[in-house]
């Protein structure tokens, strides 16, 4: 029997959007009803469910989509179930789950003892007098570093440089990526320049899986190559590389790694801006 | 000739106008920065800015304690000020420090010069 207002949010992200959607399972029977977060308002009903003998509010799989919003951000749309067995907007906010109403928020806190967490239905049902359905939560993590090649005067002396990051959104089970850049630096000093040959993305792998990744590589030189300083390396120019990959994972966890090639003045360092972790 | 026959003031007065060019050229790169070229991944087209440089404290003291030193008529303090300077400029000699090469070699030329040099 349906005796209290139940309420389930939904949350989607920002950017794996128009292809991916997240679902609220109430009883799996026939297809999916999809239901466009974007065009519903505050108090719309986004979809009625049925009465079963026994007083169960009965729903078929809901599929619920919205567009990317592009920078990252969660994006957050909560449906409340009425005595009538309709499932009612009651509430849509982008950013941190703690920025929603607290009424929506609190009790969901409760459950998950994060926001990665899947409210199983178990734990659900247990609370609210056997109505039966999951809520699949998902957050997105940005990593960023920065890898440069230095000089004799160490790690502040940087002379090429190499950005890479990666912003990915998961679920517990996949990770996507929502995006993705990379960027390289030289410098001109006097009558040198360090110069930025190319600047590639070698591989990404999107997702959705259990693991994603992009790597990105900057190919350098210090030109003119036979005048000094340029000509300190055999053969001259110091030219080298320096590459980056960031990877996301299904948990939420994010590693970064690099590396280099060539010639190099005198060493190699990284920096971690974020994530990565 | 004037400036020959005042060698060591003139030597002085050269190498405090070079610190001082050096200290304000020291400050750019401190808060301006050197010329950058910055390039996408997946673009051939690179955009030209400036990045500050922290580094660049380390020449714009060594400048002014030459300065300083000069002024004061303070031998050791002008030293260490070049030292500083000169220290700079050879191990960051890749990057910045190649800006302030030359101003150190005519800043050792200039107190060598007043240090032996005799007014006539």
């Amino acid at each position: 029997m349906l005796r209290r207002r139940k309420r389930i949010v939904i949350v989607t992200f920002a950017i794996v959007l128009a292809t991916l959607s997240l679902s609220a399972t109430f009883t799996s029977e026939n297809g999916a009803e999809i239901i466009n977060s974007d065009a519903l308002s505050i108090g719309d009903v986004a979809v009625s469910g049925e009465f079963t003998e026994d007083g169960q509010c009965i729903f078929e799989d809901i599929t619920v989509k919205t567009d990317a919003i592009g920078d990252g951000n969660t994006k957050w749309f909560s449906l409340g179930l009425d005595d009538n067995c309709r499932l009612i907007v009651d509430a849509k906010w982008v950013g941190d789950l703690e920025n929603g109403p607290a009424e929506i928020v609190n009790p969901l806190l409760e459950l998950s003892k994060n926001e990665t967490d899947v409210i199983e239905e178990s734990a659900w049902a247990e609370g609210h007098q056997g109505t039966r359905f999951s809520v699949f939560l998902q957050s997105c993590k940005t990593s960023y570093q920065f890898v440069y090649m230095y000089g004799y005067g160490g790690q502040g002396d940087k002379l090429t440089k190499k950005w890479g990051t990666l912003t990915f959104c998961y679920t517990g089970s996949t990770a996507t990526i929502s995006s993705q850049s990379g960027s390289c630096q030289g410098s001109s000093i006097m009558w040198w320049t360090w110069v930025v040959d190319g600047c590639l993305t070698t591989n990404v792998v999107p997702g959705p899986a259990s693991v994603v990744s992009r790597s990105g590589r900057g190919n350098y030189h210090c030109s003119p190559v036979a005048q000094a300083p340029c000509n300190g390396s055999d053969p001259n120019g110091y030219y080298h590389n320096l590459r980056d990959t960031e990877y996301g994972y299904a948990s939420g966890a994010s590693t970064c790694s690099y590396g280099w090639e060539g010639s190099i003045v005198l060493g190699v360092g990284r920096q971690i801006l974020q994530g990565c972790n | 000739m004037r400036f020959v026959k005042r060698p060591k003031k003139t030597a002085t007065v050269m190498a405090a106008f070079i610190a001082a060019a050096a200290a304000v050229y020291a400050l750019w790169l401190l808060f301006v920065g050197q010329q950058v070229i910055t390039v996408i991944e997946g673009s051939t087209v690179g955009e030209i800015g400036y990045s500050p440089n922290p580094s660049a404290v380390f020449p714009f003291t060594g400048a002014l304690f030459l300065l300083v030193g000069l002024w004061r008529q303070q031998q050791v303090l002008s030293w260490v000020g070049f030292l500083i300077l000169a220290a700079f400029s050879a191990l960051f000699v890749f990057g910045i420090g190649g800006f302030f090469v030359f101003p150190s070699i005519a800043i050792l030329a200039m107190l060598l010069i007043s240090k032996f040099a005799k007014n006539q």
